[in-house]
Order: structure tokens, then C-alpha cells, then sequence
């Protein structure tokens, strides 16, 4: 689950709490995903118990996860013996609230994120003329990248995650020499992002936000421009690409190479281009020091306890440590800030000679760098699939640890 | 140019495409899941990539209720899946529809190729799925 989300989660289960939607109801959840687990934890910390998570999944029901139960949706009906609500942080709200009224449910159900900025699950007249709004939004935008970029075949990268970015691009020049593409743009979903687009060798590039994006990955599927391309397993949701996550154990690189691309196995992935030494390079001890990097765009929880046992060993070692860390990110307690831009990061990394960091995209831009390599993992799922987030993103020459939920 | 077409091409003076629209809402609301086989990338193959789906395994064994939407018929009549036959307008006009927004999270359209973004089929193309994989996680 990303932060955007996450933060939409926490606001929406405030607003619950504050409107007293939870009250005296048994609470269930629908949907064992990532965003489930979290909201386990979050209703936990707020003092109230999950009487189960529904799933249709028959390999997850009679198991359970994090101390609650994992049971098939018709056994909300069956414990409905009080009022009760269903809580879904899940994409498929629409079709599970439809399921659980078939059932007979009576109790309230809520939808705590919307995933989905291009979906309206209604064919009145009048939403198609919003939608239909919306477009013209869209196509604006679509012929002000066109002036921006002239004669540029386009590029969207959709979804504002580095590590998604990075495999675009390491993959992007088998595309671009099977269209004969000789001049190219792309536009990506926020700064950072545009910055692993730049690593390449890429000048061409240029950040919307979020709703533009949206709108114009839209414009560009509805008149079915001929110049662009999604960069996405998962956006539009045309694609979808990730369904096969449900049949087969893939990782992110591998739903790029295979999925996005449609290459072999033979296409290995090209590497960055633009690495700049770090400007306080001379602050690092060489091979005495460790970077630690406890942010991601994703959700993952790792506590506070964990990385103080991280720095209490490390310093025990005699290492100098460092966080990596931008913007409002905190400092972790007896380290040192390393701000380093992305180009930086590789040349900071060799030099110190040790990272540990939460598996974030910052892990696959580094993941040649000639030191050693530890990426954590939040035991949790990807999504609501049967794999592990550890599986999904797995990274080879790296030792890939997975925590347990209490950060031990 | 392209707004006006894309309201008018939805809700223009065409009866017939009000009444698909109008199907498809009691289709939305009937089904499990709609799938509908774009013909996009079809040309040429030697049988309906809908005959195909049909007749799989894993749609033999699925428990959901399936509807079938294609421009023309099937190949060879279905025992498993509902089929609703379209015309070119009113399969255009879908596709258009779906291309627009997210009108329902149990519709999918199914196309072999597409020239703005990957599709599943992409997998069986490099050896890593087969067509019942792709089929299953279609219908998952």
C-alpha cells in the first residue's frame, strides 16, 4: 500500500471514529491484503478487536493473520449476532459490498480507500457527461505534451514509485528499438521519479501530477494515440498485467521485462548511465560505515525498536552510521543525515560500504553497487495475492531479510 | 472534437445504443464478470480467441457466472458461458465506453494486442504463461 493511500486510510478511519461509525459493532474486514494487515494493526492501536477478515479465497480461509481469523464471507451472516460493520480497504469494494448484500448482510459497510481515480461504477447520463468532461481535460493536456516535446513518441509512467521507474527505463531501449522509436518523452508522476528517468541518460521528461496523469493516460487510451505508451503493470486499469500475480510468482523486474515489454528471458536490463560523486563523499568513513535508509513510498512498517537495534549493533562495531533521508524525513537517533540526490546515492552507498535499508525503490537504483546489501521486508503480503511482498521484490545479490511483525 | 465525440458517440440519437447500454447494466448486475473480446490483434488468427476461452479448462470448471461479449458469434456455442452477440457500432461503442472510464470493476475488455499498453498475452508470448494461466487469472 503507498503512502498516498495510507494516509487516505488513516484519515477516512478517523472520520469513522470521530462519527462513531465503529461503535458497539463487531468489525470485520473484507479482503486479506497489505492494506488489511495495516488496518488490523490501526484498529488494534484504537482499541478494537477484528472479529474476522473475510476472503473468498478457499487456500486463506481457516488460517489466520495477526491473531485474527481469516473466514469466508459467509460467516459474517452466520456470526451477525449484534450490529457489526465490514471495513474494506481493498479495490474491489464495489463487487464485495455487491457480495455481502446478495448474502443478506444488514450490518453498515465501509469503503476506507478509494484506489481508483478513473472509476465511477454508474452508466447514468450524467456520469458519462462528467467523464466525458473529464476528457477534454485530458486531450488539453495531451496536445500541450505534444508542443512540449515535438515529434516525440510519448511515454507515461503512470504510478509515483521509483523502483517502477527504474525497470521502465532499464527495459525502455528493447521497446524503443522494436517501434523504431528514435526520439522519445516521458512524464512521470512526481519528482523523484523523474529524477530515475534522468539516470538513464534521458533529458526528455517532465512531472504531472496525479490527476493530470490520470487524465491524460485516459485521453491517450480513448482516442487511441498512436505516439503513446503506458509504462504500468497496474494503470491503467485496462492492463491489469498484475492479474497474473494470481497464477504465477513473478517479481516487479520480471512484470516489466515479460509483462510491460513482452520480451525473453535473453533481454537483460540496462543499467543507469548518470552517477555523480557524492559531495561530502570525504565525510564518509571508507568501508567503516553504513547507510541507513528506513523511508518508503510504500506503507511498510518496521518500528522504531528496529532500527535501534540496528544503529546499537552497528555502533557496537564501531561504524559511523548514516540516514538517508529528504525533505521532513527524521534523522534516526545517533546517525548522521545523508542527503544525497539519486545520481549520488551509488557513489555514498560503494563508499560506505554497508546499506540496510526498508525494500524501497531507492533499493533497485542502488542495486549494483559494489558493497554490502540488506533490503528489510514487513512480513506482509503484495497486494491480495498469495505472495509475499518479500517475493514480489525480491532483489538478487542482496540479502533479503523479512521481519516479523513485531520488528524483531 | 474529440469531447463531442466522445458523449455523442455514447448517448447519441442511436436507440440501438441506448439499449445496449441498458443491457449492459442489467449484464453488470446479472453476471459475475463480463468479458468482452475486443477483436483488436484477432486478425488473422486461426479461431476466436473467445471460442478459446470458452472452451478452456478453467472456465469449464469456474464457479462464476460468466457473460461472453463479442462482434459476431462464436465459433462453437458455449455450454459454460452466456454469449452476447454484438454488431461493429454497438462493439465500438462498448470499446469506446471502456476506454472513457472504469464503468464497473466485474467488466473487462479482452484484446490480443494493443498499441498503448501491454496486455496479458504478452506473458504467453515470452514463454512465461499459458493461455489457461491467462484465462484463470482473468477470471480470478
Amino acid at each position: 500500500m503507498d503512502h498516498q493511500h495510507y494516509q487516505e486510510l488513516l484519515c477516512n478511519l478517523e472520520k469513522l471514529e470521530h462519527n462513531h461509525g465503529l461503535r458497539g459493532r463487531s468489525v470485520f474486514l473484507f479482503g486479506h491484503c497489505n492494506a488489511s494487515e495495516e488496518l488490523v494493526r490501526l484498529l488494534e492501536e484504537k482499541g478494537y478487536t477484528v472479529a474476522a477478515i473475510l476472503d473468498n479465497n478457499p487456500a486463506k480461509q481457516g488460517t489466520a493473520c495477526l491473531g485474527v481469523p481469516i473466514e469466508p464471507p459467509e460467516r459474517v451472516i452466520a456470526m451477525n449476532t449484534e450490529p457489526s460493520a465490514v471495513c474494506i480497504a481493498a479495490r474491489a469494494y464495489a463487487s464485495m459490498a455487491r457480495q455481502l448484500n446478495r448474502l443478506g448482510y444488514q450490518g453498515r459497510i465501509y469503503k476506507l480507500v478509494d484506489y481508483n481515480s478513473y472509476s465511477e461504477y454508474s452508466l447514468s447520463d450524467e456520469t458519462l457527461r462528467e467523464r466525458s468532461s473529464l476528457l477534454s481535460r485530458g486531450i488539453q493536456l495531451l496536445e500541450h505534451e505534444k508542443e512540449q516535446f515535438p515529434g516525440c513518441f510519448r511515454f507515461y509512467c503512470p504510478f509515483a514509485a521509483l523502483g517502477d521507474v527504474y525497470y521502465a527505463m532499464a527495459y525502455l531501449p528493447y521497446f524503443l528499438e522494436k517501434r523504431q522509436i528514435r526520439r522519445y518523452a516521458v512524464w512521470t508522476a512526481s519528482k523523484a521519479c523523474a529524477d530515475v528517468v534522468r539516470l538513464f541518460g534521458t533529458q526528455n521528461t517532465d512531472v504531472l501530477t496525479q490527476q493530470d496523469m490520470d487524465a491524460s493516460v485516459q485521453a491517450a487510451l480513448y482516442t487511441g494515440d498512436p505516439n503513446a505508451y503506458i509504462l504500468h503493470h497496474d494503470r491503467p486499469y485496462a492492463v491489469n498485467l498484475a492479474k497474473a500475480l494470481h497464477v504465477k510468482r513473478l517479481t516487479l523486474e520480471e512484470l516489466y521485462r515479460y509483462g510491460v515489454f513482452g520480451l525473453q528471458d535473453s533481454c537483460t536490463p540496462y543499467r543507469p548511465t548518470v552517477r555523480n560523486e557524492y559531495r561530502e563523499l570525504h565525510t564518509i568513513e571508507a568501508g567503516r560505515a553504513v547507510v541507513l535508509s528506513p523511508y518508503a513510498k510504500s506503507a511498510a512498517h518496521l518500528p522504531a525498536s528496529c532500527w535501534e537495534q540496528v544503529i546499537d549493533c552497528c555502533r557496537k562495531k564501531g561504524y559511523q552510521l548514516f540516514t538517508n533521508a529528504v525533505g521532513a524525513e527524521k534523522t534516526l537517533p545517533g546517525t548522521v543525515r545523508l542527503e544525497a540526490q539519486l545520481s549520488e546515492m551509488h557513489s555514498a552507498v560503494e563508499r560506505a560500504g554497508t546499506f540496510i535499508g526498508i525494500r524501497s525503490g531507492l533499493c533497485d537504483v542502488i542495486q549494483d553497487a559494489s558493497c554490502r546489501k540488506v533490503a528489510l521486508y514487513p512480513d506482509c503480503r503484495y497486494s491480495s495475492t498469495p505472495w509475499t511482498q518479500a517475493e514480489v521484490y525480491h532483489l538478487d545479490n542482496w540479502e533479503n531479510l523479512v521481519l516479523p511483525s513485531s520488528g524483531a | 472534437m474529440e469531447q463531442m465525440r466522445a458523449g455523442s458517440a455514447l448517448r447519441q440519437n442511436s436507440s440501438k445504443i441506448i439499449d445496449m447500454l441498458r443491457k449492459l447494466e442489467t449484464a453488470l448486475a446479472q453476471y459475475d464478470q463480463v468479458l468482452f473480446f475486443s477483436d483488436e490483434g484477432n486478425a488473422g488468427r486461426p479461431r476466436s480467441i473467445a471460442d478459446v476461452f470458452c472452451r478452456s479448462r478453467v472456465v469449464q470448471a469456474a464457479k462464476k457466472k460468466l457473460l461472453v461479449v463479442l462482434a459476431g458469434q462464436l465459433l462453437n456455442e458455449s455450454s459454460r458461458c452466456d454469449c452476447w452477440n454484438l454488431d461493429s457500432a454497438e462493439a465500438a461503442a462498448l470499446r469506446r465506453l471502456y476506454l472513457l472510464y472504469e464503468f464497473s470493476d466485474n467488466f473487462q475488455m479482452i484484446s490480443l494486442e494493443n498499441k498503448n499498453f501491454a496486455t496479458l498475452f504478452h506473458f504467453v508470448d515470452a514463454g512465461i504463461l499459458d493461455l489457461e494461466d491467462v484465462f484463470s487469472a482473468l477470471i480470478h
